[in-house]
């Protein structure tokens, strides 16, 4: 039996990859790369969760990671769900502004939003995709969201503006993530270690 | 026993999620693989979802002037008023198209039901 069956075909590589976090009071979570079980679980059971009025009502994450590279989850505990997971389609990419990860996907599970830890494990997912930006030796992130996400990103240190030499392709609300606001979020993956 | 390559995460980290927040939705970022149609589709579900809000939030006001009447709702007031859904559905659509996020709804204390012209125009099945 291949020791790959059950995994798509090329699977990054990570310093980060099976690094825990314990965070209170959710828990445990696992640096993991989602399976294409995983992705067919996520499909069948978070849309039900999403509202309706949510803007990535119609996601369906197997295609997505599909033709990801990189793609990685936070797996809450030993084999349990996932909490938030995240994929882009290139990795890095050079600009004028020097080296950027673009992040193209990002989803927390939608039981872990607001008022059940939705602020943790976002957090937690965002200081993630910095540390695996950094370990790409990306000084910064690029992405594009949704105009009610805004003050959460800005919030986080992400700055609003068109991205020199960056085409967002879907005309959205582009952000870019400067080397100080990257390596600060990385920075909170590092925590008190045991 | 303690996990090797484990890291506790304090007091400061939970401070600093506090003072961030919960994102207001599950999707974080989206990316270039989305369909322009699906940028579009969720834009106005998230639209029509704040008209739908105020409209909620006037029903006891309106119900003062349109009782039991299928009104057009948009920007928080109501455009026009017809006697039943498939007539109001039509009215939105002559007077708005099928881009504008209005609400077409009855004016009852319980009402639920709601569609736009412009969701019922993108939605994908």
């Amino acid at each position: 039996m291949s020791r790959r069956r059950g995994r798509y075909a090329d699977r990054p590589e990570s310093v980060h990859l099976d690094r825990v976090w314990e965070l209170n009071p959710h828990g445990e979570m696992k640096l993991v790369i989602p399976s294409p079980t995983d992705a067919a679980k996520i499909d069948r059971e978070w849309p039900p969760k999403r509202s309706s009025h949510h803007l990535n009502v119609g996601w369906r994450w197997a295609p997505l990671l599909a033709r990801s590279p990189e793609r990685f989850a936070l797996k809450r505990g030993d084999g349990g769900e996932i909490a938030g997971l995240w994929c882009s389609g290139k990795g890095v990419v050079e600009l004028p502004a020097g080296r950027h990860y673009r992040l193209d996907y990002l989803e927390v599970n939608p039981e872990f939003r607001a008022g059940a830890g939705g602020s943790e494990v976002s957090l937690l997912l965002m200081a993630v995709v910095a540390a695996r930006a950094r370990e790409l030796e990306a000084e910064g992130i690029v992405l594009e969201t949704y105009e009610a996400l805004v003050q959460w990103y800005e919030n986080l240190g992400g700055i609003r503006g068109a991205v020199a030499g960056w085409t967002n392709p879907n005309k959205l609300v582009p952000f870019r993530f400067g080397p100080d606001a990257t390596r600060r979020l990385a920075e909170m993956t590092d925590g008190e270690k045991e | 026993m303690v996990k090797k390559n484990k890291t506790t995460l304090g007091e400061a980290f939970h401070s600093e999620a506090m003072r961030i927040g919960a994102p207001p939705e599950s999707a974080l970022a989206v990316g270039p693989g989305a369909s322009e149609e699906d940028v579009v589709a969720a834009a106005h579900r998230s639209a029509v979802a704040a008209e739908m809000d105020d409209f909620h939030a006037s029903v006891s006001k309106l119900m003062e002037n349109h009782a039991l009447r299928w009104v057009v709702f948009f920007e928080g007031k109501v455009h026009a008023e017809f006697d039943n859904q498939k007539d109001a559905y039509v009215g939105a659509l002559t007077m708005f198209g099928p881009s504008v996020p209005v609400v077409v709804a009855r004016v009852e204390e319980t009402t639920s039901v709601y569609q736009t012209a412009a969701y019922a125009f993108h939605a994908k099945s």
